[in-house]
């Protein structure tokens, strides 16, 4: 039983697993829950395996793992904690719909001006949070709907064509998100 | 009949609108950042069109593409109309406050005090935007 256990493991161990399953993996610690939890990494790594991105957080996570299954093989049952900081929004590449990274309008901020520094037609130089689209930027109109799109697919919610038409400032857009997202800080 | 004009659009408004469709169109699809471009090429090409028939004629063309190239099953944002969240919170509007019982109410004596000089505060601003009620004839 032991040895099949520590195989399911090291199954487990070589495909780096998902953060929200390793968050549950790390509180855990008694062997009967190991062999639910090893089911449960195991059908979790068949359901996404494109998941081997961002090694840094998820080794962590996955070496808590490890030394968890090595503490049930002394026989200690312990509590793990998590290793991996859930509120880095950089590292993690799926995007979850139950529930948004924890945001402030400095993380908005640097978000919308990210979006808009990668975007061809806007010189990074010239962008500033004031920077009007159409006079500063010069950019057109149907860039502007472009630029729009990008802020929609950022931070997963639609703008309305009556809404979009009045943000041409990124300082705007950042006003429009804080206020979709009840933010105040 | 089902398309009743209700807001006076400008023609950039609605071409900036049929190419926002289109690109969610495009992005149904497939190979999108490619004919995403091209999607530009076309809509540049006649950006400087002058005579508004032909402008409108072209508007009328491209929405009949559009319709006529729509995905089956387009990918929505949740909480837009379409979506898997639309509606999932209801935010009660404002005046259910004023139903609350009076002992509700005197929980929280402050707001309530502000809330009336606001509605007073509001009726006069009304008053002098656009005049006294006409006093019903009869």
């Amino acid at each position: 039983m032991k040895n099949k256990l520590r195989n399911r493991n090291s199954l487990a161990h070589d495909s780096l697993t998902t953060a929200p399953a390793a968050a549950a993996a790390a509180a855990v610690g008694t062997s009967r829950k190991m062999a639910t939890l090893a089911r449960t990494l195991h059908l979790v790594s068949r359901i996404r395996p494109s998941t081997v991105l961002s090694i840094l957080p998820r080794a962590a996570a996955v070496g808590c793992l490890h030394t968890t299954s090595l503490q049930e093989h002394r026989g200690v049952s312990r509590v793990v904690q998590p290793a991996i900081d859930k509120t880095s929004w950089c590292s993690s590449s799926v995007r979850d719909y139950s529930s948004k990274p924890p945001l402030t309008l400095d993380l908005i901020q640097q978000r919308v001006l990210l979006v808009l520094k990668l975007y061809d037609k806007i010189n990074p130089e010239k962008l500033s949070v004031e920077s009007h689209f159409m006079q500063d930027l010069g950019l057109d109109s149907l860039d502007h709907v472009e630029v729009i799109m990008a802020m929609e697919d950022e931070f997963g919610f639609e703008i309305p064509d009556a809404d979009a038409e009045k943000l041409l400032r990124p300082a705007d857009i950042i006003r429009y998100v804080a206020d979709k997202e009840d933010i105040y800080d | 009949m089902s398309h009743i004009v209700t807001r006076v659009t400008t023609h950039s408004r609605k071409v900036c609108s049929l190419y926002k469709r289109s690109l969610r169109n495009l992005e149904a699809w497939y190979m999108y950042r490619y004919r995403a471009v091209l999607l530009r090429a076309r809509f540049d090409e006649n950006k400087d069109v002058k005579d508004m028939r032909v402008a409108q004629q072209l508007l009328d063309e491209g929405e009949k593409e559009l319709f006529s190239l729509i995905h089956y099953q387009p990918r929505q944002f949740a909480y837009s109309p379409g979506g898997v969240a639309h509606g999932r919170e209801v935010v009660p509007p404002d005046w259910v406050l004023d139903y609350w019982h009076p002992m509700e109410k005197a929980a929280y004596p402050e707001y309530f005090a502000r809330r009336e000089q606001r509605k007073k505060e509001y009726i006069e601003w009304w008053e002098k935007t656009y005049g006294k009620p006409a006093e019903p004839a009869h």
